[in-house]
């Protein structure tokens, strides 16, 4: 009885030490396992109202290696349209709010893809369904991102990976960084490359950009 | 043994590891997290843009600067990244925590499975793949089926170690008297135990616990190396789209052997571990039931991982995996 409680101590310390060592993932296999960097270009209409959001996706190397090799235009045309009709029942990964309410968006008219060097460049415009206008009370927000967190999306490291088209002058763009809860940044490095991370896990990790046009007051 | 140790010792061990550990959980729940968390994701992908440029770099140059590059963060990358496949360290623990502590046979493992698995990235992606490139996808296609007989070994060996757990213990039930012979272990040739092994010595039992043991081997070996890395199956795309498919299998090779590093050294952290357990618990606990339990409960833990594995890989599919 005198031993028993030290090794189970030592025990219980070693298999701590051993079981965040052992059955802690190697991030290799961990979420995410493809980048995609974004540019969007929020076009206005005439009245001053967003219309839509013109996006342009920007593969990693690896994923374009592995989906179109070299680059061949048939296999582009084949893997877009893919990409597109699959993303059509996840709202494209773009989710877009007015004041705090969702935005539906409406069906993108055309997707279009190239080889930007080795990398595969995706551009494709997702119309809001109804027009918004982006006051101070009620700012239009996006995030665009992969709700399962299979892959990271982020804005291109460039000043000008969002821009305004056609917008009022008083406009003003904001990208708020992510600040995701250690327990979801825990669920991702621990998750498999077959598992998925569940539809909430995404929205942890995007950026979150704030479109907000002071000039405008028109509700 | 465990009167040797002096009690303020063992004391301080306790207070020094429980400071470490707070001190990891104060970080990650505070401040200080969201740095590593960004410091963390931005790595893994520095990591992959480091793999691409390299390979780009040999495209052009093809220079020995370039190719030093290539080897050096591949095996960067297989020492900090995959340390294993998501599975691979738990299965190696597990089995030398419970089932043989061999040091020698640890570090074989380690490296065999790192070889295995960089083997078997080659073969599906360069040598099926070439095989298959009318076929698009054909490559991903056998990655994938590669992958589910290795979580189906994985569910298997756990369930082997639980069946080797619970017939363990209902011997040690049944007998009042302390186990001549040790049932957990693979017995393998003369049975040498090294010191501090934690188990009682007992006689080698001849061929059937061989066959075990042979059994154990195999499934740890097949369960890690049958699942390639997705950092290997990258690499390997972008060196045979490039042309350059002998730098792919240099990369690869060295992942296996940064991988094999990482999981040596976790091999080595585990047999320690249990000659400590072992050694000081040896007067109170000549059954070994500890280390049963902690054999039913790892070989537990493997079943369901295995399991869930298996089950996640015929589930829906990402939107943008083709």
């Amino acid at each position: 009885m005198r031993c028993l409680s030290r090794p189970l101590i030592r025990l219980g310390g070693t298999l701590l030490a051993l079981g965040l060592l052992a059955w802690w993932p190697g991030t290799g296999e961990a979420h995410p396992h493809a980048w995609i960097d974004i540019d969007v270009v929020v076009r206005f209409g005439p009245d001053g109202t967003v219309t839509g959001l013109e996006e342009s996706w920007l593969f990693d190397e690896f994923y374009s290696a592995d989906t179109v090799g070299k680059g061949d235009p048939a296999r582009i045309e084949r893997l877009t349209k893919g990409i597109m009709r699959n993303l059509a029942g996840y709202g494209y990964f773009t989710r877009v709010d007015h004041g705090g309410r969702a935005v539906a968006l409406a069906k993108p008219a055309a997707a279009a893809a190239r080889m930007d060097g080795s990398r595969l460049r995706m551009t494709f415009f997702a119309p809001l369904a109804e027009p918004v206008v982006p006051s101070t009370a009620a700012p239009l927000t996006y995030a665009v991102f992969d709700p399962t967190y299979f892959i990271e999306m982020l804005h291109a490291e460039r000043k000008d990976a969002v821009r305004l088209e056609g917008a009022p002058p008083s406009c003003a763009v904001q990208l708020h960084q992510p600040h995701p809860d250690p327990k979801a940044v825990v669920a991702a490095a621990t998750l498999d490359r077959t598992q998925s991370g569940g539809d909430g896990l995404g929205a942890q990790f995007a950026e979150k950009v704030e479109i907000r046009c002071p000039s405008l007051s028109r509700p | 043994m465990s009167v040797s140790v002096p009690p303020l010792t063992r004391i301080v061990l306790l207070g020094v590891s429980l400071l470490v550990l707070g001190g990891v959980a104060l970080v990650a729940t505070r401040g200080g997290g969201d740095h590593i968390v960004a410091w963390v994701l931005s790595e893994q992908r520095q990591f992959h843009r480091a793999l691409a440029a390299d390979l780009h770099a040999l495209d052009g140059s093809g220079s020995f600067a370039a190719v030093w590059g290539l080897i050096g963060i591949s095996f960067l990358y297989g020492l900090f990244h995959a340390a294993g496949p998501g599975h691979g360290k738990a299965v190696i623990a597990t089995y030398l925590l419970t089932q043989s502590c061999h040091l020698r046979r640890g570090l074989a493992l380690a490296a065999g499975g790192a070889l295995l698995q960089g083997l078997t990235a080659i073969v599906l992606v360069s040598g099926l793949g070439r095989l298959a490139e009318t076929l698009p996808g054909g490559s991903a296609l056998a990655v994938s089926w590669s992958e589910r007989v290795s979580f189906f070994l994985l569910a298997g060996l756990g369930l082997l170690f639980m069946i080797r757990a619970l017939r363990g213990l209902w011997v040690a039930r049944s007998s009042s008297a302390p186990l001549q012979s040790h049932p957990l272990h693979d017995h393998d040739h003369a049975h040498r135990h090294e010191p501090g092994c934690g188990c009682v010595p007992a006689p080698s039992t001849g061929q059937i616990e061989r066959a075990e043991s042979w059994r154990g081997v195999a499934g740890v070996l097949l369960s890690i190396g049958l699942r390639p890395c997705s950092g290997a199956v990258f690499v390997l795309a972008l060196a045979n789209l490039l042309g350059l498919s002998w730098a792919g299998f240099a990369a690869v090779m060295a992942m296996s052997c940064g991988t094999a590093v990482a999981v040596a050294v976790l091999a080595v952290a585990t047999v320690q571990a249990r000659g400590w357990v072992g050694r000081w618990c040896s007067g109170s606990d000549p059954s070994g039931s500890l280390v049963l339990v902690v054999a039913l409960a790892g070989g537990g833990a493997l079943f369901l991982l295995g399991a869930s594995l298996l089950l996640a890989s015929f589930g829906p599919v990402h939107p943008l995996r083709f």
